[in-house]
């Protein structure tokens, strides 16, 4: 008896300690990652290549065109997705007549959406934006349209969830003291679902910011010697930066990759701690 | 330029149309219950009616306007020397559209130089035209717009429908871009089925896409080997990192860790799914691969290569295993508290209730979360673009190199390219595949969730 009791708490701490090994296995392999990363690319991380741009010459190539890309690509997702994001959760949530079959429709391909492979975007965007509608290859533009269709279901997404946790009694008093329904939406329970939102559009922004495989498709793999200009020039953006220095058959350019590789992981580091502080600060408990 | 003054004229026009339909309101309010809206509803009825329709008109000239410009350039006396080929046609046009915008551009073409100056007339032609019809459109507007405003005129049901309409139009973007999705995808796939017999495409073992249009084409075009390998390194390599790892995380932070621990470690995991994909597949090249294949030939293997389905294949696990991990926690927790405080009340150990009652009992959720990383973990791109290489090869050896739908598809649509030949069109066909694949498995895997948890409700 004593022995059984002995084996099955021995047991016990066996379990116990494969758990922390699986936790400990997945943390070592990001330590592991970072530390690579910033082994190589510190040295390269000075002035000049925060201020370069592409060059075929590893020690004088820099990460500014490439940012400024990300920056223009950056903003055309944004400007459509949190609109129309917002707008469509807004619609969802508090106005869809209820039980109808387009609405289900529409619910279920947002969902979907969230799930498509980005790659699937790509192809989107190159038959559509770039084939059929004869859009300037290569540009933000058309980099940030096909990102703001893979970024809105996301914004709905948690668009919804945040309108969501804005308790009735909220819808009910504006009515109550004779508000309108699209008043009491957009005077009451929108502002108080926007820091939600916020952070589910932050969250899906630096999603966007560092995908390369849709941006691949519609060619935004241009060699960018000078940061582009306005939003219809050939661009690229900071992932793929990454992706055609990693090509690159000289070695200089792997503390060239590795340097790119910090800036991007630091300004998504920065995002992501924006929308946490977002949420800690305006999040209300009802 | 002209368009660029042309949106800002309008913009102007609505904000002044703003201001002037709540100053005519006010001025007609003379005391309570005199207007049917508040002044500022009849400055929205005002600016929408001054913005919208100019807007639309604009965006419709943008679309229209290229196509006819060209047109009239075609017509004109100084192109009749131009080539009848399209594709060259095109690339002088091109030049000449650039020179018209910037002269000091240098030209390969001399007929380019030529056609520059009466590309750049026509542009500025339309563009005044397009300008025109835009601004009359908006004066008109706002014109309609300043005569609703009276005082029994309800402006603010009116400004609320077209509210609820925009709504509706942005809610409607989403089912929009899924059926471009399916209808671009089925498009061109259907070319490519008129080049390659479907069922070619889907048996056969051989892949080795080339340009050309004899009856022989098909016996090149046999996908089998990219989904085996989309499968070997997705569901195979990637799940035998990711299950357990992500698993036996989830029970270690839902079962053992202590709040403040759990504070800690569950954002830290989280990161891991926030890298982007691309710098794990530079990590899978750069660090991951060459240890592989070094173990590869510690092993005994002759020459084997850089590039792995093995190190493409766990970094991919690895990056998963916070989607398998936060998918279980769900589905751990929402086990009901009874079933645990039974077992346990029946003097099972705690590790002993997870295995026996908590782990089946979330099974379900679980298996869907799997299906759900799984349809991440073969849409996945950058990784194995990075680090599978590119041999097609029906192989079970993790060591050898293996190519996935992903990267066919970018390879087959990167670089120099014809739109409509077989080569560049299969990519659509293998995009369908992967697109109903990943489909299928997400509407599975949410019935699966969705049946399971009204079985605890």
């Amino acid at each position: 008896m004593q022995r059984r009791l002995k084996r099955r708490h021995a047991a016990e701490a066996r379990f116990r300690i494969i758990g922390l090994v699986a936790i400990g296995v997945s943390l070592a392999f990001l330590a592991y990652l970072l530390f690579t990363m910033l082994r190589r690319g510190l040295g390269g991380l000075d002035w000049s290549f925060l201020t370069g741009s592409d060059s075929t010459e590893a020690s004088v190539a820099g990460i500014w065109g490439a940012a400024k890309g990300s920056v223009l690509t950056m903003g055309v997702t944004l400007a459509l997705s949190f609109p129309l994001g917002v707008l469509a959760a807004v619609y969802l949530e508090e106005f869809a007549p209820k039980g109808r079959r387009w609405v289900e429709w529409v619910e279920v391909s947002i969902n979907n959406l969230a799930a498509v492979p980005s790659i699937i975007f790509g192809l989107l965007g190159l038959a559509v934006f770039i084939n059929t509608l004869h859009m300037p290859r290569s540009s933000p533009l058309v980099g940030g349209m096909t990102l703001a269709l893979m970024t809105m279901p996301v914004i709905v997404i948690s668009g919804r969830t945040a309108l969501k946790a804005v308790p009735p009694s909220i819808r009910d008093a504006a009515l109550a003291v004779g508000a309108s329904p699209v008043q009491a939406v957009f005077h009451h329970v929108l502002p108080l679902a926007l820091p939600g939102i916020l952070t589910g559009t932050i969250i899906g922004m630096a999603r966007a910011l560092g995908e390369t495989a849709p941006l691949l498709m519609i060619g935004m793999r241009a060699f960018v010697a000078t940061p582009p200009g306005g939003i219809t020039d050939p661009a690229s953006v900071m992932p793929m930066q990454i992706f055609l220095w990693s090509d690159e058959i000289d070695q200089a350019f792997v503390q060239n990759t590795s340097a790119a590789i910090i800036v991007l992981l630091a300004l998504l580091l920065a995002m992501n701690g924006l929308a946490i502080y977002l949420r800690n600060k305006f999040e209300t408990r009802w | 330029m002209i368009s660029q003054i042309v949106l800002l004229v309008v913009l102007g026009l609505g904000v002044t149309g703003w201001f002037a339909g709540r100053a005519r309101a006010k001025a007609l309010y003379s005391g309570r219950g005199s207007l049917a809206a508040v002044p500022s509803y009849h400055g929205w009825h005002l600016a929408l009616w001054a913005l919208v329709p100019a807007l639309v008109v604009w965006a419709v000239w943008a679309g229209i306007a290229p196509g006819l410009v060209r047109a009239s350039v075609l017509a004109d006396p100084a192109a009749a020397s131009l080539p009848a080929f399209d594709m060259e046609r095109d690339a002088i046009l091109a030049e000449a559209q650039a020179l018209a915008r910037d002269p000091f551009a240098g030209a390969f073409n001399p007929q380019a130089e030529q056609l520059a100056p009466v590309f750049g007339a026509i542009q500025t032609r339309f563009g005044l035209i397009g300008a025109a019809l835009v601004l009359l459109v908006g004066f008109a507007g706002a014109a309609w717009g300043y005569t609703r405003v009276r005082s029994d005129f309800p402006a603010r049901t009116r400004v609320e429908r077209a509210t609820l309409l925009g709504l509706l139009l942005a809610s409607l973007v989403a089912i929009l871009t899924t059926a471009g999705i399916i209808v671009s995808l089925l498009y061109e796939t259907g070319l490519f089925f008129t080049h390659v017999s479907p069922i070619d495409f889907l048996t056969g073992t051989h892949w080795a896409p080339r340009i050309g249009t004899d009856a022989e084409l098909g016996k090149d075009f046999g996908a089998v080997p990219l989904f085996w390998g989309t499968l070997f390194i997705g569901a195979i390599i990637a799940m035998i990192v990711a299950i357990p790892l992500g698993l036996m995380s989830a029970v270690f932070l839902t079962q053992y860790a202590t709040p403040t621990l759990r504070k800690w470690l569950k954002p830290m995991l989280e990161i891991l799914a926030g890298i982007p994909t691309v710098v794990y597949g530079y990590f899978a090249a750069l660090t991951v691969a060459p240890q592989v294949r070094d173990f590869a030939a510690w092993l005994g293997m002759a020459n084997p290569s850089t590039e792995s389905a093995l190190a493409a294949g766990m970094v991919m696990g690895v990056m998963i295993i916070p989607f398998v991990s936060s998918m279980a926690d769900d589905s751990i927790a929402a086990v009901p508290q009874a079933m645990r405080d039974g077992s346990l009340a029946m003097g099972a150990t705690k590790s002993e209730t997870i295995k026996k009652v908590l782990l089946p009992a979330a099974l379900p959720g679980i298996v869907a979360g799997v299906m759900l990383a799984i349809s991440r973990a073969i849409g996945e791109t950058m990784i194995v673009v990075m680090a599978a290489g590119a041999a097609a090869r029906l192989s079970a050896n993790p060591f050898d190199s293996m190519t996935t739908v992903t990267f066919q598809i970018v390879q087959l649509l990167t670089g120099d390219q014809e739109f409509d030949s077989a080569k560049t069109l299969s990519a659509f066909a293998l995009g369908l595949v992967l697109f109903v694949v990943t489909l299928a498995l997400n509407v599975v895997a949410l019935r699966v969730v969705k049946k399971y948890r009204e079985a605890y409700d």
